[in-house]
């Protein structure tokens, strides 16, 4: 016989927790969840309990000191994943009261085993675990303790039971407390602190028979329990699909960015899956162009999102013409609303990615990354450039062309796109500028690059009008438009020519 | 909240199915006890004795308002029997009164109860401890 056990993985019942854990949860794991107080590490198990409970297969929750259980019914039943109608059916509560305590670690054993045989359950529970630790320890030391967590663990296990111990531990008692050892998963919950904001962490920092994703994922608990958001990870095809290399190989079909000027300077439009910046000042056209771009995706039949992070989306409406409501209402465009300020960028991927495949989208749009920094929490800021380029990557790498926007201070001293030193990451950049000629401010814009593409070097003079950006033709006659001091070229005529008034094509 | 609505006449019920409680006061406390071992019976597993003690002895309290005569409930005594004073203040009761005082101690107790952990909840484990008490009764939860 060569053929390997298969693992069954169940699901946990917890939005992205599964996905954390490689899979889901380990069949008949003997699992640890740790952290300190006011981590969520009851609520988590008991919306998986929730999940996995059924009447054949009944889940156990033995309560042990800790929050008394009259409270913790009270609290949890505030959550939507708490079926009332389980209680006693399929999920069994039983408390483990101070006598079974006082009474040692033997009788703490015989409690929960004759429960465990009498019910057969298929998931149990011991919330806190750290007090029957605690007490084991005063009263056996620590050799007793380690032979109970192996002789628990063998009979769970033995009953066929996936089983969560909860306790309130610290990271360095995970070296010698022998329940670290023995657990074949582990699950540590944090609260981070930065400044004045709280973001909830989870990290697997094992998980036998599976591979975890690594690192700490950011995690909310709402009214609907627990909801994980699994760290960004760059895959191999994102890899190769956003490189360099990989642009360059393929011909890449082109987008119209729904402006026909535009669309000339980048040398035919955007390339499809291509990540496009606009830097430009205050009030230089940024969203426009961007609304623009969207629209048209709308009015060729590609879905697009748009994550807003400045304006309301009922600005949007005013930016655009009249036809972005019910292009919204169509669902040929999502609108993704975020100002919070404790955002990590995976919970923002992830509303992303929910609205893109929803709507089945291949157009993106992030307006600001200027607001998309400030709506982070303190402790995302820091990666803020580390953090964009997984998030560009892995879009990217879906396919999607995006274009985000960012502001950028009319400097004449020198010449940025980014102030986020974020424009090496992207592959292709369009300028705005203001420039005074003949005493008047004129909008210009170039094109600064397009990754393995040729595209128009000139630096062309634009209008806003009612139906959007109308690009004009180059500005010639004049030098030094980028320093805020242009010179007329001597034996020149100093006029640029009009902006194209012809209607644009959205 | 209206737990009461439903739980008083089902209490009476469960008190009075022995008809010598109709004529003698031990009767009564004897079904009084009966009736709350029952319900601990299934509360204790999922709260706790320490908090089943605790629940009883409040609601023994807001009931003294009405009935001065019933003895507290000893939360901190023996962890087995804190009806048994109120079990013997029954006793020295005329039966009506005694089934009154009982009804009222065990009601409030149920909604006290309620106001914890809901009605529903709360209605599903009353049934399940006193099911004779129900058994005629339409509605599956009290309404609040």
């Amino acid at each position: 016989m060569t053929e390997r056990v298969r693992i069954r993985r169940l699901p946990t019942g917890v939005p992205g927790l599964d996905e954390v854990l490689g899979g889901g949860l380990p069949e008949f794991s003997f699992n640890l969840i740790a952290g300190a107080p006011g981590t969520g590490k009851t609520t988590l198990v008991h919306q998986i309990v929730f999940a996995l409970a059924r009447p054949d297969r009944p889940a156990l929750v033995f309560t042990v000191l800790g929050e008394p259980p009259l409270k913790m019914l009270r609290y949890q039943q505030q959550f939507t994943f708490f079926d009332i109608a389980k209680v006693n059916e399929s999920v069994r509560f039983i408390n483990l009261g101070q006598e079974a305590l006082n009474a040692g670690l033997g009788e703490v054993l015989k409690r929960i085993s004759e429960e465990v045989e009498r019910t057969s359950p298929g998931v149990v529970i011991v919330d806190s675990f750290r007090s029957v630790g605690r007490v084991a320890k005063r009263q056996n030391g620590p050799l007793d303790v380690q032979r109970f967590v192996q002789e628990l663990a063998m009979r769970l296990t033995g009953w066929q039971a996936t089983t969560f111990l909860v306790g309130e531990y610290q990271l360095s008692e995970s070296e010698d407390n022998p329940v670290f050892t023995v657990a074949d998963g582990l699950l540590w919950l944090y609260q981070s602190i930065d400044r004045n904001s709280m973001v909830r962490k989870m990290q697997v920092m094992k998980l036998r028979g599976q591979a975890p994703i690594p690192g700490l994922h950011t995690f909310r608990i709402t009214d609907h329990g627990v909801q994980v958001f699994p760290r960004l990870i760059i895959g191999p095809e994102e890899t190769r699909a956003s490189g360099a290399a990989g642009k360059a190989k393929r011909r890449r079909p082109r987008l119209s960015i729904g402006v026909k000027g535009v669309d000339q300077m980048l040398g035919g439009g955007i390339p499809s899956g291509y990540s496009v910046l606009i830097a430009g000042p205050s009030g230089s056209g940024k969203t426009i162009l961007a609304t623009q771009f969207i629209n048209e995706g709308a009015r060729l039949g590609e879905p697009g999102v748009i994550a807003v992070f400045e304006k309301r989306p009922s600005e949007y409406a005013q930016t655009s013409s009249g036809a972005f409501d019910q292009l919204v209402r169509d669902g040929q465009v999502g609108i993704i609303h975020t100002r919070p300020l404790d955002l990590s960028i995976d919970e923002t991927l992830h509303e992303l990615t929910g609205a893109i495949h929803r709507l089945k989208a291949r157009r993106v749009v992030i307006d600001s990354l200027s607001g998309f920094e400030l709506a982070l929490a303190p402790t995302f800021r820091e990666d803020f450039r580390e953090s964009l380029y997984r998030l560009v990557a892995v879009l990217t790498g879906m396919g999607i062309t995006m274009l985000m926007t960012t502001e950028l201070e009319n400097s004449y001293i020198d010449l940025r796109f980014s102030p986020h030193g974020t424009a090496f990451l992207t592959d292709a950049i369009i300028l705005q500028r203001y420039v005074e000629l003949k005493g008047q401010l004129t909008r210009v814009m170039a094109v600064v690059k397009v990754r393995a593409s040729a595209h128009s070097k000139e630096l062309r003079a634009f209008e806003i009008g009612d139906r959007g950006i109308v690009v004009g033709d180059r500005i010639e006659h004049y030098q030094g438009l980028l320093s805020g001091s242009p010179q007329l070229v001597p034996s020149a005529r100093a006029t640029p020519r009009p902006a194209d008034k012809r209607r644009p094509r959205s | 909240m209206t737990t009461g609505d439903t739980l008083r006449p089902a209490l009476r019920r469960v008190l009075t199915q022995d008809a010598a409680t109709r004529t003698d006061a031990h009767a009564v406390a004897a079904a009084a006890l009966r009736a709350y071992e029952r319900l601990a019976q299934e509360l204790a597993p999922l709260i706790g004795k320490a908090g089943l003690n605790a629940v009883c002895a409040r609601s023994v309290h807001l009931t003294q308002r009405e009935f001065s005569w019933l003895a507290p409930a000893d939360s901190a005594g023996p962890r087995d029997a804190p009806f048994a004073d109120v079990r013997l203040s029954l006793e020295g009761q005329h039966p009506a009164v005694a089934t009154d005082a009982a009804i009222a101690v065990l009601a409030t107790l149920g909604e006290l109860l309620a106001s914890f952990i809901g009605d529903s909840l709360t209605t599903r484990l009353l049934r399940e401890a006193w099911p004779d008490g129900f058994s005629d009764d339409t509605p599956q939860e009290t309404q609040t």
